[in-house]
């Protein structure tokens, strides 16, 4: 496997060193807090944008963009974890992988619903949340590696 | 209600993420449960498995190089072999031209037939009844 992932010898790592390690994920999951607080800020403030997920009843339509922000913002939080256990930040990572999938299928869903021909929309959440499930898998393998590991050391 | 109307009515989008949140609650209790993996534990134990990765890098690079010497000295002992062949042919084309001479001087200088016998390095390859 070629190392073509950013590292440094930086201890601790800058925000920007975890930014340039992530970039595709810091990107996605900020245009993902932007969506969510967009769609929560045109719901609430009554001002006009264009989206199929318009179309859902208040409740849901809120529900989903919190999930939408609150699962960027913990995944961000995840991958910027530097505390001094591992498995803190694997796990608030989780959490808003777990979320975001949630999110992006329910919004795939909707539009689906609600427009279907609109595919590159309900496409590109469903693309979004295949990516997330792959991650979470990658993520768990990259703890219980780094567990095995350690616990290696220890016997 | 009719189930479209569930549907775009945000039931499933309800469903979805209600699952969604009671999968991250379970996992989060779950992972909770777990031994912490302290930073400069794990840092250690990936350097020492890097190091042991290094070590099998090592132990193929060893068995190819012996590999390689094997066929090096397998090698040696043919262009040795081949250096003594084109030594001893060397030697037999310096008698050849030697005894070539010699003969053309008998004939140049009319002595009496038959001439010197042929030196006995070249005898395997003249025709016997030629030697005396």
């Amino acid at each position: 496997m070629p190392l073509h992932g950013y590292s440094t010898d930086r201890r601790p790592p800058t925000n920007l060193d975890h930014l340039l390690a992530h970039p595709y994920a810091f990107a996605v999951h900020g245009f993902q807090m932007f969506a969510g607080g967009l769609v929560l800020s045109a719901v609430l403030f009554q001002f006009q944008i264009v989206t199929s997920a318009l179309k859902l009843p208040r409740g849901p339509l809120v529900a989903m963009c919190l999930v939408l922000i609150l699962g960027a913002s913990y995944i961000m939080r995840g991958l910027l974890d530097d505390s001094n256990d591992l498995r803190k930040g694997f796990r608030v990572e989780r959490g808003g992988l777990i979320l975001s999938g949630a999110a992006w299928t329910a919004f795939s869903v909707c539009v689906m619903v609600n427009n279907p021909g609109a595919v590159l929309q309900w496409s590109m959440g469903l693309f979004f949340s295949a990516g997330l499930a792959l991650r979470i898998i990658a993520g768990h393998r990259e703890e219980s590696r780094v567990a095995r590991e350690t616990n290696d050391l220890k016997l | 209600m009719d189930v479209g109307s569930l549907i775009g009515g945000g039931g499933l989008v309800t469903l979805i993420l209600g699952t969604g949140a009671g999968v991250w609650r379970w996992v989060d209790r779950q992972d909770k449960k777990k031994d912490p993996i302290p930073k400069d534990a794990a840092a250690v134990a990936l350097a020492q498995s890097g190091v042991t990765l290094m070590q099998a890098v090592a132990k193929d690079l060893e068995t190819r190089l012996t590999a390689l010497s094997g066929s090096n000295q397998l090698l040696e002992q043919r262009v040795s072999a081949a250096e003594g062949t084109i030594a001893h042919h060397e030697h037999l084309f310096t008698s050849a031209m030697s005894y070539i001479e010699a003969l053309l001087r008998h004939i140049r200088e009319g002595r009496p037939w038959p001439p010197s016998p042929a030196p006995a390095d070249l005898r395997d390859l003249i025709d016997p009844t030629l030697h005396d």
